[in-house]
Formats: structure tokens, C-alpha cells, sequence
């Protein structure tokens, strides 16, 4: 499985060493990655390219804030495949990213 | 002519004869004291020395003799004397001596008779040369005189000469003086000119602009309250008439002041691209509108800051590009700087503005840069504008260093271009001291809109921004930003570039088309606030040279890549709104 | 019959002494003219600059080096020399004329520079003076008879006329056809030119004079060295020579030997002095 690559203690100076912003931040991170892993989803099934790599570069910047390198790389691929016009690979990417994503959701 | 005088043909009838006899007897007596001596000049004047002495002696056959053969006559007197009679030529007198039988013997005689003779003869002569000698000595003597006096009037001419250059230098120096003290009173009134121009240009900058900002400000509110078509429509034209008034204001108020040697340039570091692109962004708009392109190309090597007047600059090529796009109708802009060379600490930059307009017929080519003309009277009508633009820009240039020069062909295109030397602003250089603010805005504070889609994105960067002091307001897309700027005043504005809707280039191109538009620009609180562009900074996860390049293209002033660091952007924050009210 | 002042103010109307003549006497007597004023109020008359350089350079200055220019004429034998050469030169223009009857100014010329010399040697070598002023004189003394020729000719031809056939000493016959003589038309006319006072006097007191005079008075000179260029045919008016006063005559019995001497030298500074007799050109 991948790995995912957290730096915690980048995330938390971003925050401004505050506990509480970045466990604010990370309830953003949630809901803002789940609306744009739905999006991901319809764009597939609506073979839009352009939105689907438009979600996915909403996803990679926010992880990417947050120090979440696993997913950025994920994110940055999908990204990349979308703006190329290719949804070949993005239903498996999909996978690992929901994985992430459950697992960022576990966090405490 | 001449007539070889001597000295008897002159002064004969007053010296007697005899004086010749006298003074030779004189002579010869005493060196024949014992014998009698008889002298008789050629006239027959007679002398003796003895005259009771006669003996008998036949005189007149013996001189006759003696005068016959011209030599030495002797005889034998009855008495047993002996007699030498001898003609002496020099002096044309006969000497007749008689000897006492006893003195010495026939050779003694004729020796002694010889020699005495000789010795008178020289004797004689020895007189005249002591004359002679006088003589000489006098006239050396008048020479020493007057060859002191000579010297004593050179010495009295050389004081005399002394004297008239001391006064020549006094009436010189007195004429610098007094020149001197002419020059500085006319500088004393010069500057008293200049500050009486001075003065003016300020009241009458005052003066006329006061009026006309009550006039725009009231025509404005007036076009936001309730009005009919008819006065809505006066409306629009009272308050385009103003802005077009007030531009015509600034543009002469500018001539004048640079002609009255009062404009100043500014000094500080610019960054030449963001200048260049914040131009080329202002006609992007128009120029697709027109279906002309308009392009922007920086020679690599030039260094990106330099030191100069980024306004001015900017004031210049935004007028010749206004200038390009009005002439233009199709076909492309293209603004160029170029390196041409480097001389010492200074690189000489080449900006060219070039189109494919109408062109500007040859013999009009001069013309143009005169003030309120253009290149034929239609244009005015047809293109508007006062003519004064290019003037203004020739100027500048000119203060800046530089010569603005045109190459045109009539119906092809002109390019209008100069050349610039520029010193280049090292790292080590301080940021550009804030303007002369009343108030000195410390860099940690501002108005700052966060333009990004992402919650989290928005959050973070929120958090960052107001820990670093600054006030903060977000939109979530190019569209709600441009509303946000409308009603509220912002400092600087960060830009996401993905977003849905309006993305971020495309709403920073429509940033600086609505700054190129004085009507526009007075609707949105922050572009209002001050002359300068509005600071814009990208927000962009990618970094390659290209990204670069599109956000300048855009009109951005910087940007910065994702995820925000926060020292980074503490940095850039400082640096764009230092000096911004 | 008019008196010498009319004679020479009729005389000053026709002629006058050229301006720069005078200009140059009385720079001459001012103490605060230098060499460079000479040299400009001279050099207003480009032949008489020639001719003063030519003068100037003449063996009868004797100078070793040759002068160029006026203000060098000036450092080498000064002001005063310098306003007699000028005098010289203007006036040698008023001796113009040939044998008109028994008067001729071309032959008074030659008696004229012949005096001066004579007066200048005895001057300098009999007197020790300094002899530029005796020169002057020389050249100067009998120009009377050429005002009375220009103004009062047929007066004056009457008077030689006389004069040749004995009938008076020259004065003398001035005197009693013209009413009025040489000397003190001269000395009228010189003094009207400013002329040195000593110069003045001489012109005066040339002819025999009932004040006796010094033998080393200038118009003592002068009659000498008339009485002697009149001996060597250089007269001014053919006529019988008028003899010496006993004074004169006296110290020339006592100075027999150095007249002697000056009389031998007399052709040898007269052809150095060839310059001043030139013809008018």
C-alpha cells in the first residue's frame, strides 16, 4: 500500500504551532477532499478530463499546505493524466486515494 | 660735390704766416742752443733766432740752393763757421744753421744737424697727436654721457612700462569684479524666476485639479442615483468629458513642469519586467478586442532590477503603446527591450514599441513630437487625443537619458524606440525607501485579498497572513475578487492561478484593463486609492520558467509557489507594499 | 615792409611742420612717453619710417646692430636723437627746389647738412658736448631763407643780389631790401614748432651778433661751422664770405692743432653721412 507520508511537524509550523489550527485544518482537508474526490469520480464517468484534473489540483495544493506528501503525489498524477486528456489510470489512482484518504480521516 | 679742404685753404687769412715759423722755432731753439738758427717760409717770411747775430753769409743763394736741390747744403762762412741749410718739405720751411767752428767734427755736424731736425719734426707731430688724443678722449667722453643718459631713459621707460601694466591688472580686476557682481545678481534673479514658476505650477496644479475633482466626484455620484435614460445618458458623457479634461490637465501640467525644469525622476530600484508586463497586461484586453496582438520580449540579459524611474518608465510606454493601439487596426503590438551593450556600470537598454499601424507619412515624421499636433489634422477627429502625449514622452526620455526616436512607413507601421543607460541594482541594496508619506506605513500592515478556491488553502493562508499582521479577506474565484476589490480597499491582492470560473491570469488581466480605464479604475476602491498598479502575486504550485513568464504576461507582480511558506511570503509582503498608502 | 611774425604766419599757412613732427617733440619732452608711443605715432607714416631706419642705420650712427624697428631706434640713441632724425626728415621736403636766380634751396640743403656736421665734430670734439640739439640746429639755421623765398621771393633774390656784389654782410642786406633777416624769421618760425630753447637761440645768434657770445654757445658753433662750410664752398647764398669775430677767430689760433685734426676728418664724415645728403626721392 502507499505510504502516507506525513509531516506532522511541518504541518503543525504552518499552522503556527497551534494544536488546534491544524486540527481545524485537517477537518478542512476532509470535507474540501471529499467533495473533490466526488468530483474526480463524475468527471470519470462523465469523461471530463478537465474536471477531473481540476479536482485532482485542488486536492494536491491542499495536501500538498498540509504536508501530506503521499497524497500530493497521487494528487500530482491524476492531476497530470487529467490535463493530458487521459482517464486510463485514473480509476486506479482513485483507489489509492480513497485509501489516503481514509487514513488522514483516522488521524488524530 | 666735395672739396678735400685743409687746414691753411680754410683758415688762412686768420693765421699769420709766421704762426707756422713761430711755432717751429719754438720747437728747434732749444735743441740747438748754440748755434744761431735762420728759418724762412715758402711765402718769404722770415725768422731768426738770434737776430743781432748776421754773419756774413750770403742767405738768399744758399736757401735758394738748398730749396733748388731739395737736400742737405753745406758751406763754410769766413769766419771760420760752418752753415747747414736744408729745405724741410713737410712744412715748406728752409732752416739755415750756423754751427761755431769748434763744434765738433764734419760727421758730428751733419749727425747732430740730422737728428735735431728728425726730433723737432716728431716733436711737432707729437702736438698733433695729443690733440688728436684730446680729441678722441672728448668724444669718448660725450659718448659715456650719452650712453648713460640712454640707459637712464630705458630705466625710466621700463618704470613707465611697470606702472601701466599694475594699472592695466587694477582696471582688469576691477572689471571681473564688477562683471562678477553683474553675474551674481542676475543669478539672484534667475533664481527668483525659477521659483516663481515653481510656485505657479504648483497653485495652478491645485487650482485646476480641485474643480475638476468635484467635478468627476459629484458627476459620479450623480450616475449612481436614480436617473432616467435621457439623464443617465447626459450623465455618461459629463463625466467621460471630465476624465478626459483631467487627463488633458495632467498632461499639460506634466509639459510644463518638465519645461520649467522641475520635474524630478525618481531614483529607486525597479523591477523592469513587472513594469514592462503591467503595460503589455493594460491592452491586452483591448487589443484582443480589436483582433491586434500585443507582445512582450525582455533580452535575457538584462538584469531584472535597475535603478531608475519604474513611473516615468511606465508612463512612457504606456502612452506609446496607447499611441500604437489607437493607429493600429491590425495586426500585432509588440514592445521590445533589448541589451545593446554595457559601458562601465551601466547597461544601455533599447525599448522599442513597434506596430503595424497606419504609419506616419516622411515629411510629418518630425512633426509629430511637436506639441498638440499630430501627423494630419484628420487624425485628431478620427483618433482623438491631444497631441501633447508624445511631447511628454520626448521629454522624459530625455531626462531619463535617452533620445526617443520614430522609424515609420506610411501604411506599414512605426516604431518608436530609445535608448537607456541603466545602473544595475546589486543584491545587497536596500528595497526602495517608502514615498514621502506623513504618516511612514510600516511594511507589516495592509489590506490583503486571498483569492484561492480550496478551504484549506484559504484557511492556511488566512492564518498566515494575519499572524504576520496584515488584515485579510478572501473570494473564492476571479469574480468574487473583482467584486471584493470594488467595495473594499486592498493593499494587494494573492492570486491563486487554478481556479473555477475566472481563473487568476484571467482575473489579473482584467485587474490592469480596468487600471488602463481612468472612468473604470474610479469605480473599485483599490485601484482608486492610488496611481500605482495594484500589487498582484500568483499563487502557483508549478515554478517552471514558463509559469514564470505567463504570470508576468498576465500583469502579476510576483508570485509565489505552493505550499505557502511563511517566511517567504513575510518577505514579499514587505517588499510590494512598502511605500503603498 | 612786413615783420618776420607776418612773414611767418603767412609762411605756417602754407606749411607746417608735419604732424607727426610735432607729435614726436612733444612726446620727446614728456616724461611718461615710452618707446611704444614713439612707435605708434611714427609708424602713421610708413616712409618716414624707412627713411628714419635707413638714417638710423647709416655709418654715421655708428650703431653696431641694425635696428628694425622704431622702439629699437629708441633704446639706441634715445628720444631726443630719435625727434631730431623726424625733424630732419620732415623739413628736408621744404629744401626743394633748383638754382632760381641767385638762391637755391637744393644748394641751401647741402650748406644746411654740411653745418650740421661741422657744428656736431666741433660740438663733440673741441667742446665736449653732446651734440644731437647742435645738429638740429645745423640742419635748421638758415631755413628763415627759405620762408622769406616762399613768402617775400622777389625781396629776397633783390637782397642776394646785393649781397653777391658786396654790398653788405647777408643780414645786412635782408635787413634793408626785405625789413626783416633770416635769422630771426628762423627763429620765429622754430619756436612756432616747439623746437628746444637752446636750438632757438643758436638760429638766432648764427650771423654776428652785438652781444658777444660764448665761443662755446651753440650760435658760436654755428657761425664757425658756417664760416667753414662757406670756405669749402657750401654756401648758402653766393656772396663774400663774412670773416670770424676776434673771439672766435682767437680760440681757433689757440686750438690750431685739434682744428687741424677736425679738419682732416671732415671728408671722412661727410661720406658717412652720404644718407642725410641724399636727393629727395
Amino acid at each position: 500500500m502507499v505510504d502516507l507520508g506525513w509531516d506532522r511537524s511541518f504541518a503543525l509550523e504552518q499552522s503556527g504551532d497551534d494544536e488546534e489550527i491544524l486540527e481545524e485544518l485537517l477537518d478542512l482537508f476532509r470535507d474540501s477532499s471529499a467533495s473533490d474526490l466526488a468530483k474526480i469520480k463524475n468527471g470519470v464517468a462523465d469523461r471530463d478530463s478537465v474536471a477531473v484534473a481540476d479536482a485532482a489540483h485542488s486536492i494536491k495544493g491542499a495536501a500538498a499546505s498540509l504536508g501530506i506528501e503521499g497524497i500530493r503525489r497521487v494528487a500530482t498524477d491524476m492531476e497530470k493524466n487529467g490535463r493530458e486528456g487521459d482517464l486510463e489510470k485514473i480509476p486506479d489512482l482513485l483507489v489509492k486515494l480513497e485509501a489516503l484518504l481514509v487514513e488522514v480521516a483516522g488521524i488524530k | 660735390m666735395t672739396v678735400d679742404p685743409t687746414f691753411d685753404s680754410i683758415f688762412d687769412d686768420l693765421i699769420d704766416g709766421d704762426d707756422s715759423l713761430y711755432s717751429f722755432m719754438e720747437i728747434i731753439r732749444p735743441l740747438m742752443a748754440d748755434c744761431s738758427i735762420f728759418l724762412q717760409s715758402d711765402s718769404g717770411n722770415e725768422l731768426l733766432s738770434e737776430p743781432s747775430f748776421v754773419p756774413p753769409v750770403d742767405k738768399d743763394e744758399l736757401i735758394a740752393e738748398a730749396r733748388r736741390t731739395d737736400s742737405l747744403v753745406s758751406t763754410v762762412l769766413t769766419g771760420g763757421e760752418f752753415c747747414y741749410v736744408m729745405l724741410i718739405g713737410k712744412l715748406n720751411i728752409v732752416l739755415l744753421v750756423v754751427f761755431s767752428k769748434d763744434f765738433a767734427g764734419e760727421k758730428g755736424r751733419t749727425l747732430f744737424f740730422r737728428n735735431t731736425l728728425s726730433l723737432a719734426l716728431i716733436k711737432q707731430e707729437h702736438a698733433a697727436l695729443v690733440a688728436d688724443k684730446e680729441q678722441a678722449l672728448k668724444e669718448i667722453n660725450v659718448f659715456k654721457q650719452q650712453h648713460g643718459k640712454l640707459i637712464e631713459d630705458n630705466y625710466r621707460q621700463y618704470n613707465l612700462n611697470q606702472e601701466r601694466e599694475k594699472e592695466y591688472a587694477r582696471k582688469l580686476e576691477s572689471e571681473i569684479a564688477k562683471q562678477t557682481a553683474e553675474l551674481r545678481e542676475a543669478n539672484v534673479r534667475l533664481e527668483e524666476i525659477s521659483r516663481l514658476k515653481s510656485d505657479f505650477l504648483a497653485n495652478m496644479s491645485h487650482e485646476l485639479r480641485t474643480p475638476m475633482n468635484a467635478i468627476i466626484g459629484f458627476s459620479e455620484l450623480l450616475a449612481e442615483t436614480k436617473l432616467d435614460a435621457e439623464q443617465a445618458d447626459y450623465t455618461r458623457t459629463i463625466v467621460s468629458s471630465a476624465g478626459s479634461l483631467l487627463s488633458l490637465i495632467n498632461d499639460i501640467l506634466d509639459l510644463a513642469k518638465i519645461e520649467a525644469g522641475k520635474m524630478e525622476l525618481e531614483n529607486v530600484i525597479c523591477d523592469l519586467p513587472e513594469v514592462v508586463h503591467n503595460v503589455t497586461a493594460m491592452f491586452k484586453i483591448p487589443a484582443r478586442d480589436k483582433n491586434v496582438e500585443i507582445t512582450c520580449e525582455i533580452d535575457d540579459r538584462i538584469p531584472r532590477k535597475i535603478i531608475g524611474d519604474g513611473n516615468r518608465l511606465r508612463q512612457v510606454l504606456i502612452n506609446l503603446a496607447g499611441n500604437s493601439m489607437k493607429f493600429t487596426e491590425k495586426g500585432r503590438i509588440d514592445i521590445k527591450l533589448d541589451y545593446e551593450m554595457r559601458v562601465g556600470r551601466q547597461i544601455m537598454v533599447r525599448f522599442s514599441v513597434q506596430d503595424t499601424g497606419i504609419g506616419i507619412p516622411a515629411d510629418r515624421v518630425e512633426a509629430i513630437f511637436d506639441k498638440f499636433t499630430q501627423a494630419d489634422g484628420s487624425t485628431t477627429r478620427k483618433f482623438g487625443g491631444t497631441g501633447l502625449g508624445l511631447a511628454i514622452c520626448q521629454q522624459l526620455v530625455g531626462l531619463m537619458g535617452g533620445t526617443l526616436k520614430v522609424a515609420s512607413e506610411y501604411g506599414k507601421g512605426s516604431t518608436f524606440y530609445f535608448v537607456l543607460p541603466f545602473e544595475e541594482a546589486s543584491e545587497t541594496m536596500a528595497a526602495p525607501a517608502p514615498e514621502q508619506a506623513p504618516e511612514h506605513v510600516p511594511a507589516e500592515s495592509g489590506r490583503i485579498l486571498l483569492v484561492d478556491d480550496n478551504a484549506v488553502n484559504q484557511r492556511l493562508a488566512s492564518i498566515i497572513i494575519a499572524k504576520l499582521g496584515y488584515e485579510v479577506e478572501v473570494a473564492g474565484d476571479g469574480l468574487e475578487a473583482l467584486e471584493l476589490l470594488k467595495i473594499h480597499d486592498f493593499d494587494l491582492v494573492l492570486m491563486d492561478i487554478q481556479m473555477p470560473n475566472m481563473d487568476g491570469m484571467t482575473a489579473t488581466r482584467k485587474v490592469r484593463e480596468i487600471e488602463a480605464d481612468p472612468q473604470l479604475r474610479r469605480q473599485y476602491q483599490s485601484l482608486n486609492s492610488s496611481q500605482d498598479p495594484l500589487p498582484v502575486l500568483g499563487l502557483t504550485a508549478h515554478v517552471r520558467k514558463e509559469d514564470e513568464e505567463a504570470c508576468y504576461a498576465a500583469g502579476m507582480n510576483g508570485f509565489l509557489t505552493k505550499p505557502i511558506i511563511k517566511k517567504k511570503l513575510a518577505e514579499i509582503l514587505a517588499e510590494k507594499l512598502a511605500g503603498r498608502q | 615792409m612786413p615783420t618776420a611774425k607776418e612773414i611767418v604766419g603767412k609762411f605756417s599757412e602754407l606749411k607746417t611742420l608735419p604732424h607727426v613732427a610735432i607729435k614726436v617733440g612733444k612726446l620727446a619732452n614728456n616724461e611718461n612717453s615710452t618707446m611704444s608711443d614713439f612707435e605708434e605715432i611714427i609708424k602713421l607714416d610708413p616712409v618716414l619710417v624707412t627713411r628714419l631706419l635707413r638714417l638710423v642705420n647709416s655709418p654715421y650712427f655708428g650703431l653696431v646692430q641694425k635696428i628694425e624697428s622704431i622702439s629699437k631706434a629708441v633704446v639706441f640713441t634715445g628720444m631726443k636723437q630719435l625727434r631730431n632724425l623726424v625733424a630732419i626728415e620732415s623739413l628736408r621736403g621744404m629744401f626743394k627746389g633748383g638754382v632760381e636766380g641767385e638762391f637755391s634751396p637744393q644748394k641751401l640743403w647741402l650748406h644746411s647738412a654740411t653745418v650740421a656736421i661741422l657744428a656736431e665734430m666741433i660740438a663733440k670734439r673741441i667742446f665736449g658736448q653732446e651734440a644731437e640739439d647742435v645738429f638740429l640746429a645745423g640742419i635748421i639755421h638758415d631755413i628763415g631763407l627759405i620762408v622769406e623765398f616762399q613768402i617775400v621771393g622777389d625781396q629776397l633774390r633783390e637782397a642776394c643780389l646785393e649781397f653777391k656784389n658786396g654790398k653788405g654782410t647777408i643780414i645786412e642786406c635782408e635787413q634793408r631790401c626785405i625789413g626783416t633777416d633770416h635769422s630771426e624769421v628762423g627763429y620765429l618760425l622754430a619756436k612756432g614748432w616747439n623746437l628746444p630753447d637752446e636750438v632757438l637761440k643758436g638760429i638766432k645768434t648764427h650771423h654776428y651778433t652785438e652781444k658777444k657770445k660764448a665761443v662755446s654757445s651753440m650760435g658760436s658753433i654755428l657761425q664757425l661751422a658756417e664760416f667753414m662750410a662757406a670756405k669749402m664752398n657750401y654756401w648758402p647764398v653766393p656772396g663774400p664770405i663774412e670773416p670770424l669775430p676776434a673771439d672766435l677767430a682767437r680760440h681757433v689760433k689757440n686750438m690750431m692743432a685739434n682744428y687741424k685734426i677736425i679738419i682732416r676728418d671732415v671728408p671722412q664724415e661727410m661720406e658717412k653721412a652720404k644718407e642725410l645728403y641724399a636727393a629727395d626721392e
